[in-house]
């Protein structure tokens, strides 16, 4: 699999188009996931999807055939997705003011309930821009705030409390649903 | 029930998957196939930015060339008064180091001065005068060495020259060189060049140097020159050297 991956990689770098198919088909579906949990909707996530993966494969030769090739893709997808809303949020400016009375409030523990997939992914994409790609990038990506900030050019307590109010939206849904099924 | 926290609940989409829809890659591939337009346009906007270059070039250079025509020739004038700022200020020194001496030594300067004015003046209407001057400093040892050279075109040309030196020094160590009136006159009279030297030293262990022999030595050759050196020493141990042509 892994000699197999190489020659698919080698021959992207040749701009052979097979190569490139073959890399497509083998990560489409991961990176499409991607796409569809950090836009808010399908439209987007396409064009992001499309747009990285032109990228990925302009920027094959510099894969040094070293660590993960599917990090090395989703590496290049993530900082797609944050170059759109960077770009986002500079046309539509969200002012969040860092709130450490409402911001830090103990998060409580909700009961399990099967939610299906579909239904998660949907109470993401309903959060705003900026929550949803804390949530995303610190829970999936398992980035520090720290680091978000450095890549959302926000601070760390501005990550922190994103971060809390995403928490605090998606808790409401989830036990709106718990609500509904036990009504 | 058990309970968990949000991030848990999510975790379980963490590595969700779709299928994206087939139209994608046939738009990723036409996609792919855009870049050579690009790098085409890149060359075509590339060459066309050369040949705006190759016309703009010249005649930027042509204007530049203008500018510093101007430029050069306000620094040929900037130059000049440089120069003329220069001698202004040599003769002022002069003025200043004459009001510094004693009045015996102004009225002779004042003297020497004039008579230097007046044998410049029957120098110049000979035209074959070039005066060139060199005042050495003196030494701890209040010695005083002078130096006078003539230039060699003069020397081909065998005409007459005067050179005058003078050095005035104020102070412990007081030396001064004068051309002496009587010796002007001689010149004058001969209308030939002379070159004098005289040194006033005063205070104690004075002692002169003159360097004319080989001034002395041109003029022989010359056969027209007389040098007189005068020399007045006052004051303790005095000396006095003087070599004269006649």
């Amino acid at each position: 699999m892994k000699d197999d991956l190489d020659i698919y990689i080698k021959q992207c770098i040749q701009n052979d188009r097979t190569g490139q198919l073959k890399i497509y088909q083998l990560f489409s579906p991961v990176l499409y996931g991607i796409c569809l949990k950090y836009m808010k909707n399908e439209d987007d996530a396409k064009d992001v999807f499309q747009e990285a993966f032109i990228i990925v494969f302009q920027k094959i030769h510099q894969y040094k055939f070293e660590g993960s090739f599917e990090g090395w893709l989703k590496r290049i997808f993530i900082n797609k997705l944050i170059e759109t809303l960077n770009k986002k949020k500079k046309e539509s400016f969200f002012l969040d003011v860092f709130d450490p009375d409402t911001d830090f409030i103990e998060e409580e523990e909700l009961e399990i309930i099967p939610i299906a997939q579909e239904k998660l992914l949907e109470y993401i994409r309903e959060l705003p821009d900026q929550y949803r790609m804390v949530f995303n990038l610190y829970v999936f990506e398992k980035m520090k705030h720290r680091e978000i900030a450095e890549k959302l050019k926000i601070s760390e307590g501005t990550s922190k409390s994103n971060l809390n109010r995403a928490k605090r939206i998606l808790q409401k849904r989830i036990l709106s649903i718990k609500n509904f099924k036990t009504a | 029930m058990k309970k968990q926290k949000i991030e848990d609940i999510f975790s379980s989409i963490e590595n969700f998957s779709s299928v994206p829809p087939p139209e994608l890659w046939t738009k990723i591939e036409e996609e792919l196939n855009k870049p050579k337009k690009k790098k085409r346009a890149i060359l075509w906007w590339s060459a066309a930015a050369c040949l705006l270059l190759g016309l703009l070039l010249p005649t930027a250079l042509h204007f530049n060339s203008d500018s510093s025509i101007e430029t050069i020739n306000n620094g040929s004038i900037e130059k000049s008064i440089a120069v003329d700022e220069n001698k202004r200020n040599l003769d002022n020194n002069k003025a200043i180091s004459n009001a510094e001496n004693s009045p015996e030594e102004e009225s002779d300067i004042v003297k020497s001065l004039s008579l230097e004015k007046i044998a410049n003046q029957s120098n110049n209407s000979q035209n074959d005068k070039t005066h060139r001057t060199k005042i050495t400093p003196f030494n701890s040892n209040n010695i005083v060495n002078s130096s006078i050279s003539y230039p060699k075109s003069n020397k081909n040309e065998k005409t007459n020259h005067t050179v005058a030196e003078k050095t005035f020094i104020t102070g412990r160590q007081h030396s001064f060189n004068s051309s002496d009136n009587k010796v002007l006159q001689s010149e004058k009279r001969n209308q030939n060049q002379t070159v004098a030297e005289k040194t006033f030293i005063t205070g104690n262990q004075h002692s002169f140097n003159s360097s004319d022999n080989k001034v002395l030595q041109s003029e022989k050759r010359n056969q027209n020159q007389t040098v007189a050196e005068k020399t007045f020493i006052t004051g303790n141990q005095h000396s006095f050297n003087s070599s004269d042509n006649k």
